[in-house]
């Protein structure tokens, strides 16, 4: 018997809707969703993830049974009692000193399991709990919530199509996103203007009507600099600004600040470009904004979306169809992250701390008093374990020691730890270094809600068998919950986890569970203002947006030692660290070494051609790579695929507000290197990151 | 031989090289894609598979008729025939048949003749998220070029209207 079931993808944050066919249990193809015009993949349409998506989920090697790491640093397969009655012990023996304990939630996980996961962080008394989307959306997320109130996109991707001026700042939609650089082209085909800014020149950027090179990291001069040609040329829509804004007069005295002449010699932007653009957004009846890693993965994220909002707010650009701010993100789950308080400072529904009815609410509702303060961010956590303050982690399926930031510093604080909690489906480096690992399932292997960065809430199915001892996130949770004789967590399906959660997130309040499994398209956040939000009124306190922006730091950091700067950039065919997928197919996939794309005239004055052994070297570590000459970077700059384990030798200096460090740009040197060299530096990288992913066996 | 009706046409204009069409058809085609993105400097790509020639000189030459034309036009093998003497890739000028090691057997694309048979477009034409891929007749696809460039001139002239 076949059946068709339907299922979210997960390779990103768009929601992308397929059918599986189910043969007898054994999923056997996929079938495009050709007849709802609702979801975000119009006709069905899928990405090479999207597509590849089965045979990812053949290929990966399983983690079949709890581990546990015995002496000799060996595993040895445990049954699930075991593993739940160490992790209890563990978690006992820090149970009077909860901040010493921090949680890493997944942004491949259901809403459901994210949900128990800081509730289960929170009662036991410990608010570090934080995850990934620190790194890639945190930073806007940060200034949208204190701007208009919610930290999401105000409008749907497919609402792109509608606007007459796109801009897209720091990102490469067409590489990252393809599905929803569809509804780019689409409107480019109505005769829409497309603007991208990026310091490298992309597949994006050859799409677009105007590009912008900008200097890395000098972003937030640029937006000043068209806020200034706003007030300047009074492109501004006054009316709006009287009605629904505030905050404007000290913007316009910042932005006033910056002459054009200043920003272009900041920026490197000719002032005309700067014009022209300012000129080209004001001026179109409908815009957005599609604000990319470029952005949040600088130690200034929250500071530059502030301005980029500010620039939308002033034209009037936010709270109608075809205008919006959208912030757009690698990973699959991280609006419903943020919506469920997988965070240290924000609790579920966007809510703050400080916020002390809803703090109040939650522990009638949980029945155990919460901690008050702000916990620890996810670098914190990395500095306490070295310090000694945090001594042990528990983390759900996230790959730390890829993703973050100066490898070799994550790799020393996790040795330091008591104990190091691993919940995770394939065996990942940061497994590897585990003391104990519990399998859980993958998202096709579970079912449960996903959040995509439309807002949109979307039921998932469980369509392939998981292997006999995997279980869901959830699961594990709460019999640990259940060891530790903790109350509340008595769930038997994420359908009891998902009525919980629409009592007590406000944004997901009246969604009922048969909403979501009976509609294909699914349910949008907030009920009443779906599409688009703040049509009426922006959810800040007095309904009014807040327009800001900041100052400018005007000198140039120039480092002799290292006078090259290397940004990070991503290829389709990944998902993190990975490779989605057959290998036969893919010619960058094939890469076990990464290219770095250098400027002609660099290559010329260091004596590197093509093809050429190099090294980059930052204060942090060396990286060694092979070079490819190309004009897509201006010179002083070099672009690195993030996917090898270049984190290696990324920036882990974080903003001292947000927490959000400065990893899509760091300052380098590059230097030529014999065969020899190469291999020997190739041989003293950390083990599980060359093993994983430099020179290796691919997955 | 019949003529050839439909087939996939590539609007490299279009094309953001995401691979989409090679996950489809190696997906369709128990992992070996026949369809191939090309790509140069990270910026400009372009997809491309069998053209499906109106006088494909690898059905000419086969020496035990294992390819053949099918209803729609797709140069198609026939596996139980074929005995794998690579004469249609020695003469066919794209380089499009490949030789399936385990098998022995040359292989192409084949326009995904199972989703045909079910009224289904070729897996690429229906995934390609920017509408690169057209599956079609080449005069209706022309035509459907013509009008929308025509389509976006009448829209700039028309806003141009209106602005003043």
């Amino acid at each position: 018997m076949e059946e068709r079931i339907p299922i979210v993808c997960y390779h990103c944050s768009l929601g992308c809707r397929t059918f599986v066919r189910v043969r007898e249990g054994y999923p056997v193809n996929i079938e495009y969703m050709k007849n709802y015009p609702d979801i975000v993949n119009e006709h069905g349409k899928l990405c090479s993830k999207g597509n590849a998506i089965l045979s990812l989920e053949k290929k990966l090697k399983r983690i079949k049974s709890p581990l546990k790491k015995k002496e000799n640093g060996e595993f040895v397969e445990i049954s699930w009692n075991e593993a739940i009655r160490y992790v209890v012990e563990s978690i006992n023996s820090l149970r009077d000193n909860p901040d010493k304990m921090a949680f890493i939630g997944s942004l491949n996980a259901y809403n459901e399991s994210s949900y128990v996961l800081q509730k289960f962080s929170r009662v036991l008394g410990s608010n570090n709990i934080d995850s990934e989307a620190r790194f890639c959306y945190l930073g806007a997320g940060y200034a949208l919530l204190e701007s208009m109130g919610y930290a999401a996109s105000t409008n749907t991707i497919k609402s792109l199509e509608k606007s007459e001026c796109i801009v897209i700042w720091g990102h490469n939609l067409a590489e990252t996103q393809p599905i929803a650089f569809r509804y780019v082209l689409k409107a480019r085909d109505k005769g829409a203007t497309i603007i991208v800014i990026d310091p490298r020149f992309t597949k994006t950027a050859r799409f677009s009507d105007i590009y912008i090179k900008v200097r890395p990291g000098k972003d937030l001069a640029l937006a000043n600099g068209i806020i200034n040609v706003i007030l300047n040329e009074t492109l501004y829509d006054a009316d709006f600004i009287e009605k629904r804004c505030e905050g404007f007069e000290i913007a316009r005295q910042i932005a006033m600040r910056y002459d054009l002449k200043t920003i272009e010699e900041i920026t490197g932007v000719s002032a005309a470009v700067i014009m022209e653009v300012a000129r080209r957004f004001a001026k179109a009846r409908t815009a957005s904004v599609i604000i990319g890693t470029g952005v949040t993965q600088s130690i200034n994220a929250k500071e530059i979306t502030h301005a980029i909002v500010s620039i939308a707010l002033m034209c009037g650009h936010v709270g109608k169809p075809g205008s919006g701010v959208y912030i757009a993100s690698g990973k699959s789950n991280i609006q419903g992250v943020i919506d469920m308080g997988v965070l240290p400072d924000v609790l579920p529904g966007h809510k703050s701390l400080e916020d002390r009815e809803y703090v109040e609410f939650l522990e009638r509702k949980w029945g155990y008093e919460i901690p008050k303060d702000r916990g620890l961010s996810l670098l914190e956590f990395m500095e306490g374990a070295e310090k000694g303050h945090i001594c042990g982690i528990y983390t759900m399926g996230e790959d730390i020691l890829h993703n973050t930031p100066n490898t070799e510093r994550v790799l020393r604080a996790l040795e330091k730890l008591e104990f190091l909690i691993v919940q995770d489906s394939r065996m990942t480096p940061t497994a590897e270094l585990a003391d104990v690992i519990m399998p859980r399932t993958t998202i096709l292997e579970s079912e449960g809600s996903l959040t995509s960065i439309e807002r949109r809430i979307q039921w998932s199915y469980r369509v392939i068998s998981p292997p006999k001892n995997a279980r869901p996130d959830w699961w594990i949770i709460k019999n640990i919950a259940k060891e530790l004789d903790i109350k509340g967590f008595e769930y038997s399906a994420p359908d009891d986890i998902f009525k919980e959660i629409a009592t007590i997130v406000p944004q997901y309040r009246g969604i009922t569970i048969n909403m979501l499994k009976e509609s294909i398209s699914g349910v949008f956040w907030p009920r009443g203002s779906e599409r688009t939000l703040y049509l009426e009124k922006f959810n800040t306190r007095n309904g009014r947006a807040k327009i800001k922006t900041y100052d400018v730091k005007l000198s140039h950091d120039e480092d002799k030692r290292y006078p090259l700067i290397l940004i990070t950039v991503r290829y389709v065919d990944y998902t993190q660290g990975f490779v989605t997928g057959f290998l036969d197919r893919f010619s960058k996939a094939k890469l076990t070494i990464p290219r770095v794309e250098i400027n002609p005239e660099d290559a010329q004055v260091l004596g590197i051609s093509e093809g050429d052994f190099v090294r980059i070297d930052t204060e942090r570590g060396s990286y060694p790579v092979i070079c490819t000459i190309s004009n897509n970077v201006e010179k002083g700059t070099i672009a690195i695929p993030w996917h090898m384990g270049v984190n290696i030798i990324t920036s882990d200096r974080y903003s001292k507000d947000t927490k959000i460090p400065d990893m899509k740009r760091c300052r380098c040197r590059i230097v030529r290197i014999s065969r020899e060299e190469f291999d020997q530096l190739l041989r003293m990288l950390p083990e599980h990151i060359r093993r994983h992913y430099l020179g290796g066996v691919k997955h | 031989m019949k003529a050839q009706k439909k087939s996939i046409i590539v609007n490299p204009s279009r094309c953001i090289g995401c691979r989409s069409c090679e996950a489809a058809c190696e997906r369709e085609h128990n992992g070996k894609s026949y369809i191939k993105v090309y790509e140069w400097k990270d910026v400009i790509s372009i997809s491309f598979t069998c053209r499906h020639c109106a006088n494909a000189p690898c059905v000419f030459v086969c020496p035990v008729n294992a390819l053949y034309k099918d209803d729609d036009g797709a140069v198609s093998v026939v596996p139980q025939k074929c005995i794998g003497c690579l004469m249609c890739a020695v003469v066919c000028p794209f380089g499009v048949p490949e030789l399936d090691e385990h098998n022995k057997i040359m292989l192409k694309c084949d326009l995904c003749s199972h989703r045909r048979k079910e009224n289904m477009l070729p897996a690429c034409v229906e995934t390609c998220p920017t509408d690169a891929l057209i599956f079609g007749d080449i005069f209706d696809v022309q035509r459907l070029r013509r009008e929308s460039i025509a389509e976006r001139v009448v829209g700039i002239l028309k806003r141009a209207y209106e602005g003043i």
